[in-house]
């Protein structure tokens, strides 16, 4: 099984887990996602943030090492790319990790920056959210079983 | 009437549609708590009760602002942290990551930001 394959699927089960979680608590209208057990869902949100953070940094020597080797191989299940929604992601990875950094860090200490923080945190979700149906409507065709094409090959 | 290709999509969504409808079922039978009273999300409850008096200093000065527990009295939410116990040690260990990852990130995104113009051209050469 190959290195971006796993990355793609792992990366798609932390961020289902950051949304679902992310949305229980976003307000009482979405609670009943999580059966409005909000502690749970922060738990839940922050374990899985750190496992998303360590995925970027992966995915990201993972694609600086490619460079410097001038590896010039497709990696079409890649998280990160240089245009479409590779870029997309990660520009939006970039938003979740630091607008979380300062709600993480700045809860306590300062409201100004946590509303505003929070405010672009909530609303990229949303977003997000859109653009990963979106992303899977576009990529359906990949959704078969490889035993299915092979089958077809055949 | 629909793509074929886009056959795997309809079928997702039709798993997820019945999950939805499972977890609101569950929801419903078990409504102990009337939470669906309020209807704005957190984020906009912050940041109507703390942006409307904020200025941009505020965003970038660290604990000058009193919290809205604070001024509405109810103060007894300032020792909320438990700190001690498994669940304080992991939250340690937690912020110890996020701390040290978060400039790694940063300068990868510079090198990439940099580097992936140039690397584009000659990938596209294969």
């Amino acid at each position: 099984m190959k290195f971006d394959f796993i990355l793609h699927w792992l990366w798609a089960l932390v961020f289902s887990i950051l949304a679902l979680s992310g949305i229980a608590m976003a307000g009482a209208k979405y609670g009943w996602v999580m059966q409005y057990d909000i502690a749970t869902a922060d738990i839940v949100h922050r374990l899985a943030a750190v496992v998303y953070v360590l995925l970027t940094v992966i995915i990201i020597f993972y694609e600086i090492i490619r460079i410097l080797r001038r590896d010039k191989t497709k990696k079409p299940w890649l998280v990160f790319g240089p245009s479409g929604y590779g870029l997309f992601t990660f520009i939006t990875t970039l938003v979740f990790i630091i607008t979380g950094a300062v709600i993480w860090l700045f809860m306590d200490s300062n409201h100004a920056a946590t509303a505003f923080t929070l405010w672009i945190h909530e609303k990229l979700t949303y977003l997000a959210a859109a653009s990963v149906i979106w992303h899977i409507y576009m990529k359906s065709h990949a959704l078969k079983w490889p035993k299915n094409k092979e089958r077809k090959a055949r | 009437m629909f793509n074929k290709q886009k056959r795997p999509f309809w079928q997702l969504s039709f798993v997820f549609a019945v999950i939805i409808m499972l977890v609101l079922a569950l929801s419903w039978s078990n409504r102990t708590e009337s939470a669906a009273q309020m209807d704005a999300s957190m984020a906009d409850m912050m940041s109507n009760e703390t942006l409307g008096s904020a200025t941009i200093p505020d965003l970038f000065t660290v604990g000058t602002m009193e919290s809205p527990e604070a001024l509405s009295g109810n103060g007894e939410h300032a020792g909320h942290h438990d700190q001690s116990g498994r669940l304080y040690a992991i939250h340690l260990i937690a912020t110890g990551l996020l701390l040290f990852t978060l400039p790694v990130i940063l300068a990868g995104t510079l090198f990439l930001a940099i580097v992936w113009p140039n690397s584009s051209k000659w990938r596209k050469t294969n």
